[in-house]
C-alpha cells in the first residue's frame, strides 16, 4: 500500500484505512469467486448483454 | 388552468393540438421556479431567456405547419453536468462552478430534437459522489414533500424539481443509485437503463463501468418518451450499445401485468430493511396483484460479493477523473467528496481488472437463476424513511460510509449487474413521505418494465397526488 500516490500528497489515514478493507474484501471475493482470467475477452461484458438480450426477445 | 399540474404527455399533447404554447408552459415554469425554488433549492442556474427563445421556436414551428417532436415544446431541466456547448456545467461543485463547456451532450441534442426546451441546470451532489442532496458549495436541495428532510442523491435537483412540479421531466445520471434514490425519496417515476443504453457523450463521468443516464418524471409515459428520445447507439459515445431500442411509448400506453411473474425479492432486500420501507413494498405487492401479475418468491441471497467487486470498480475510476484536481486544489473538494474518493488511489490495478474481468460471468449467473424464476423482480428502492437533512449531514465524520452504505443498499448492485431498474413510489406513504419499490429486468427489458409499471401505475394513482408547496 503507498503512502503517496503522488510526491507531497499524503494520504488522509481514514481514507487509508477504508481503503484497505475495501480492497481486501474485493480481493477475497475475487480469490473465492477462483477460476483463471486468462481467457477473458475484453468485449466480453457486452457481448454477455448482447447474448442476455436475444435470450429476452426469443 | 395551471399548467405546471400537467404531465409530460399531456404537456406535450397541449402544444401539439393549440391547448395551450410553449411559451405559456415555460412561462408558468419558470413562474413557479422563482416561486418554489427559494423552499428546494433544486436549480443552481436557470435560463430563463434561452428557454424562452427556444419555446418560441416551437410556437413558430407548429404555426407555420412543421412537424413537432414528441416532447414538443415542453420545458426541462437537468442535473447541472449535462453539457450544451457555451452553456454552465458546475457539476455541482466549486471547481467547476464557471466551467463552460465546448461540446454539447448527445442526450441534449436529442432531447432538442425531439422538441424539448432546455430551462437550467439542477441541484446535484458533488461530482455526482453522494446519495442524500447535500451540496456545501450550492446549498442542499430539498424535498418538496417535506423540505426538512433529504431528496436523495446525487440527482437531488432532478427528484426535487419533478416532484416538486417545477419541471415537467429531467434527467439524472445513476452510478450507485443517483436516478433511483431521489426519484425514491421525492415520490416520482426514475430508470436507470441498461448500461449502455444511453450514450454518455459530454456528460460528465464519475465511474465509466457504472454511470448511467437516465429520466425522472411524474408518470411511466412521460419516462418511457424521455428515455425513448434519448436511446440507442451514438457514435459519438462507442460504448453506447447497438442493439435494437423497443418502442417504451408503446410499452407504457398498453398497460398489462397480466401473468407477468413477479419475484419478490427475498434475502439481501430484505435484511437490515426498516419495517415501513417493507410495509410500503407490501402495499406495491398488493397492487401488482390487484393489476393481474402473479407472485413469486425469489431468494436473491448476499449481494456481498457485488457489492464489494463494485466498490473495487468504482475506486479507481473516479480516483483517476479526480487524481488532477486532487493534487492541484484538494481544499476546493467537500470534505465527503475527498474522502470517497482518494481511496480509490490505493487500489491495486490487478483487484480493480479482476472486479470488471468477473462482472461478464456474475451478471451471467445472476439472469440466469432470478430470471429463470419470474420475469421481473420486485424490490424496495429504499430501505429507511426518508430521514432529515440534518441526520444525514455527516460529511465526511466518523461512520459516514455507514450512513451512504445503508441508502443506497437497495440500489448500489445493480450498477455493477448492468440490469435496468424502474423506481415507482408506493401506494402508501411513509410516515407522510413518498415510499418506493423498483422493477428490475434482464438487459435490454425496460419495455417491459414500463409496460408492468403502467398496470401498476393505474391502480395506484400515486402520480397524481402532489406536494403542498
Amino acid at each position: 500500500m503507498n503512502d503517496q500516490p503522488y510526491p507531497d500528497y499524503t494520504y488522509d489515514d481514514a481514507a487509508a484505512k477504508r481503503a484497505q478493507a475495501l480492497q481486501a474484501s474485493g480481493r477475497e471475493v475475487v480469490d473465492a469467486i477462483g477460476g483463471s482470467l486468462f481467457d477473458t475477452d475484453p468485449a466480453q461484458i457486452a457481448k454477455t448483454l448482447a447474448a442476455l438480450s436475444a435470450e429476452q426477445q426469443s | 388552468m395551471n399548467l405546471t399540474a400537467l404531465t409530460l404527455s399531456e404537456a406535450a399533447d397541449g402544444v401539439r393540438d393549440g391547448n395551450h404554447s410553449s411559451v405559456d408552459l415555460t412561462q408558468a415554469a419558470l413562474d413557479r421556479i422563482e416561486t418554489i425554488n427559494p423552499k428546494l433549492n433544486a436549480f443552481i442556474h436557470v435560463e430563463a431567456e434561452y428557454a424562452l427563445k427556444a419555446a418560441a421556436q416551437v410556437d413558430a414551428d407548429r404555426a407555420a405547419g412543421r412537424p413537432l417532436g414528441p416532447l414538443s415544446g415542453v420545458p426541462l431541466a437537468h442535473k447541472d453536468m449535462y453539457y450544451r456547448t457555451g452553456m454552465l456545467a458546475t457539476c455541482g461543485s466549486k471547481i467547476r462552478n464557471d466551467f463552460r463547456p465546448n461540446v454539447t451532450a448527445t442526450a441534449m441534442e436529442r432531447l432538442d430534437s425531439a422538441g424539448a426546451v432546455y430551462l437550467g441546470g439542477l441541484n446535484m451532489a458533488e461530482f455526482a459522489f453522494g446519495p442524500t442532496g447535500h451540496n456545501e458549495h450550492h446549498g442542499d436541495c430539498r424535498n418538496p414533500w417535506d423540505t426538512s428532510r433529504i431528496t436523495g442523491g446525487s440527482s437531488s435537483g432532478s427528484g426535487s424539481a419533478v416532484g416538486g412540479r417545477l419541471t415537467y421531466g429531467a434527467l439524472g445520471s445513476d452510478t450507485g443509485g443517483s436516478i433511483r434514490l431521489p426519484a425514491a425519496f421525492c415520490g416520482v417515476v426514475g430508470m436507470k437503463p441498461t448500461q449502455t443504453r444511453v450514450s454518455r457523450y459530454g456528460v460528465m463521468g464519475l465511474s465509466f463501468s457504472l454511470d448511467n443516464v437516465g429520466p425522472l418524471t411524474r408518470t411511466v409515459l412521460d419516462n418511457a418518451m424521455m428515455l425513448a428520445a434519448i436511446a440507442g447507439h451514438d457514435p459519438a459515445d462507442p460504448t453506447s450499445a447497438a442493439i435494437a431500442v423497443d418502442d417504451y411509448v408503446a410499452a407504457a400506453k398498453a398497460p398489462s401485468a397480466k401473468g407477468v411473474r413477479i419475484g419478490v425479492a427475498r434475502g439481501y432486500y430484505e435484511e437490515g430493511a426498516d419495517a415501513v420501507a417493507l410495509s410500503a413494498r407490501d402495499s406495491a405487492l398488493a397492487a401488482m396483484i390487484a393489476a393481474g401479475a402473479e407472485l413469486v418468491e425469489v431468494d436473491i441471497g448476499s449481494m456481498a460479493e457485488i457489492n464489494a467487486l463494485s466498490a473495487v470498480t468504482m475506486g479507481p475510476e473516479a480516483a483517476t477523473i479526480h487524481a488532477h484536481w486532487l493534487r492541484e486544489q484538494r481544499e476546493n473538494y467537500g470534505a465527503q467528496m475527498r474522502a470517497r474518493a482518494e481511496p480509490g488511489f490505493q487500489y491495486s490495478g490487478v483487484d480493480y481488472l479482476s472486479a470488471l474481468h468477473l462482472r461478464p460471468r456474475l451478471v451471467s449467473e445472476f439472469c440466469d437463476r432470478v430470471f429463470s424464476a419470474c420475469d421481473i423482480l420486485l424490490a424496495p428502492t429504499i430501505n429507511v424513511a426518508t430521514p432529515t437533512l440534518d441526520e444525514t449531514d455527516v460529511g465526511a465524520s466518523q461512520g459516514f460510509e455507514a450512513v451512504i452504505a445503508k441508502l443506497s443498499a437497495c440500489t448500489r448492485p445493480l450498477n455493477y449487474l448492468t440490469l435496468p431498474g424502474l423506481a415507482l413510489p408506493t401506494p402508501d406513504m411513509v410516515v407522510g413521505m413518498p415510499g418506493s419499490i423498483q422493477l428490475i429486468g434482464r438487459p435490454f427489458a425496460e419495455a417491459a418494465l414500463y409496460q408492468v409499471a403502467a398496470a401498476y401505475e393505474a391502480e395506484t394513482a400515486f402520480h397524481k397526488r402532489s406536494p403542498e408547496l
